[in-house]
């Protein structure tokens, strides 16, 4: 039990009830309950629970030739797929730790995470593989194409001998190292157990009421925390998921969301926000949709009121969280989304957070820091004790997210730290001026940093216009509608490209180090 | 414009946009942009944008699929289609 501050009420640990001590017992257990349902369809194939189960047991005979032991890192460099999906639960049924690698990830990345976690195995595919050969990979490392293996295979494995986990360490046992998208430094290897992940899993479903009738479309990758929290989920009580990677397709999403009659669709504000641009969204029949599920960036409050009138029936869930807590951390319950505009709600089943400042808990109003204790919190980053040190402090995990509190206990994000700016003495979170910024039509996408010129401060704004020519007066009259002046852009510099990371998260630091320069 | 042309255009978009970072001596014009993790949605965007400026069409939002625009050859295919359309 752990007090919570903000509440003074004293909150469950959601894992106590929970006996698991492995998340691999979501497939397996689902496997047995569920055998004959449709647990993952991707690319026009339909795989139930138990196919992909016995499927599993044949990768991980064949994986056991390469004299993996308990431990060992495996590296997963897929995209979303049948495949991602049956070798992150047989690396599980090994008793070994799942690294999960973005399709986006970069050369640099690669041979970052390689360097540092010496997996056992590199899986991938035959087309991801050639990015891996270029490198020169130590001996003890062996690179294994999965779709060679699934295509060339049948089930052929003794049912009687399964492979399961031992779990020596049980619920403390290492389960994967996640790395962050890395908004302001290099990426650092996120470390979760086994017992964080289900009390997260436990967390989600205890505000997401979730069932073996819901269907998912996922566009959201699974080696992201956000992601890999829906395959959890999903898998534990049994739902389908239907793995769509043409996301950056908007119309396609649309039709497959009618097409299969989608319960549920998780996604992030910007994605929304393109989806929200086409005609065609008002045509679709959405009546099948539940509810939708929005973390990983902010969503613009617009965007959640045209959604709702496109889609009453809708359910919409604003979250916040972090990769160091496993994946979430607050929710806003959905019949609070317009009472309630542009909060984060509060703390998910099991977890504590508070906003504080010089260690003290805030008062409505006032800035300060989220932190964060419960079973989800990471038990550090792979190989960066002090890093490490930075963000866990005494049992608390520090954000770096600023917030405010309402008076009933109501979260509301600011900004990142190091991403807020200062001028005259106030603090403004760059979000709020970027949301005004690209409500203006002429306007693609921007981003808003601070800049110091001739020691003052002033707020520049970074734009991608949808044509070559930007009208700065009249966006200027635009802005000056909705924004007071001390947050009015002074510089304007039109770009062709905002840098973002692989997860689509502006990289403000790199334009403020580009400030630096000239 | 002449297919060479649609096709040396797009070409130089995406190796100067999009493929920087390992991927040059290994593609060609047939490889998927989602299958390659070579675009994402904003990239998209950016894409069309493109599209727009450069041969002063419209692309449609029911033309946005990837069977439009999701290789180099399927842009060209497709551009050069919309280009013959408006110039008839």
């Amino acid at each position: 039990m752990v007090t919570n501050k903000l509440l003074g009420k004293r909150v469950k640990s959601v894992g106590a009830k929970d006996k698991r001590s492995s998340v691999f017992s979501y497939l397996k257990e689902s496997a047995v309950r569920y055998p004959d349902k449709p647990y993952i369809v991707d690319r026009g194939l339909t795989w139930t629970y138990a196919a992909v189960y016995d499927r599993g047991q044949d990768l991980a005979r064949q994986l056991k030739t390469f004299e993996v032991k308990p431990g060992d890192r495996i590296i997963l460099y897929l995209d979303n797929s049948i495949d991602y999906v049956i070798a992150f639960f047989t690396i599980l049924a090994l008793d070994c730790i799942v690294i999960p690698l973005d399709k986006y990830a970069s050369q640099d990345i690669l041979k970052l995470v390689i360097r540092e976690t010496d997996p056992r195995i590199i899986i991938t595919n035959r087309q991801f593989k050639q990015k891996i050969n270029s490198q020169s990979l130590p001996d003890n490392i062996s690179l294994f194409a999965i779709d060679d293996f699934l295509s060339n295979s049948a089930i052929a494995g003794d049912r009687k001998s399964a492979i399961l986990p031992t779990m020596s360490k049980g619920k403390d046992q290492l389960a994967m190292v996640l790395y962050t998208s890395g908004t302001t430094n290099l990426p650092k290897g996120v470390m979760l157990t086994h017992g964080n992940l289900i009390a997260n899993t436990n967390s989600i479903l205890g505000y997401l009421t979730l069932n073996a009738n819901d269907t998912m479309l996922v566009t959201l990758p699974f080696s992201y925390a956000y992601g890999n929290s829906v395959l959890l989920t999903h898998t534990m009580v049994g739902a389908t998921l239907y793995i769509e990677n043409r996301a950056p397709f908007p119309e396609v999403i649309l039709q497959q969301l009618q097409l299969y009659k989608i319960s549920g669709y998780s996604t992030v504000g910007s994605h929304l926000n393109v989806l929200l641009k086409k005609k065609s969204i008002t045509q679709v029949d959405l009546s099948g949709l539940r509810y939708m599920t929005f973390a990983g960036e902010s969503v613009f409050q617009e965007d959640i009121a045209r959604l709702n009138q496109i889609a009453p029936q809708l359910k919409i869930y604003v979250m916040y969280g972090q990769t160091e807590a496993t994946a979430r951390l607050s929710y806003l319950a959905p019949e609070l989304i317009f009472k309630k505009p542009n909060c984060i709600g509060k703390a998910v089943p099991g977890v504590v957070l508070r906003v504080v400042n010089n260690d003290k808990d805030v008062s409505p109003g006032e800035i300060g820091e989220i932190i964060a204790r419960g079973d989800n919190i990471m038990q550090g980053y792979w190989h960066d004790d002090e890093e490490t040190k930075n963000v866990l402090k005494d049992g608390w995990l520090h954000t770096g997210d600023l917030a405010t509190v309402d008076d009933e206990g109501y979260i509301y994000i600011k900004g990142r730290d190091k991403d807020i700016i200062k001028i005259s003495g106030y603090r403004i979170s760059p979000y709020e001026i970027e949301s005004a910024i690209n409500s203006y039509e002429e306007v693609m996408e921007s981003a808003v940093v601070e800049e110091t010129n001739a020691h003052v401060s002033l707020i520049k704004a970074y734009i991608v216009p949808k044509r070559k020519k930007l009208n700065q007066a009249l966006l200027d009259e635009h802005l000056r509608k909705i924004l007071p002046p001390l947050k009015i852009p002074r510089e304007i510099e039109i770009t062709d490209k905002i840098p973002r990371t692989s997860s689509g998260k502006i990289q403000r630091s790199i334009l403020r180090e580009r400030n630096k320069n000239l | 414009m002449e297919t060479m042309d649609t096709r040396k255009i797009i070409r130089g978009f995406m190796r100067k946009n999009f493929l920087k970072d390992g991927w040059n001596k290994d593609f060609h014009d047939g490889i998927s942009f989602i299958d390659g993790g070579i675009i994402d949605s904003v990239g998209v965007l950016e894409l069309v944008a493109f599209i727009e400026q450069t041969f002063s069409f419209r692309v449609e939002d029911e033309e946005m699929v990837p069977e439009n625009l999701a290789s180099i050859d399927n842009l060209v295919v497709y551009i050069n289609s919309k280009l013959a359309t408006v110039k008839s």
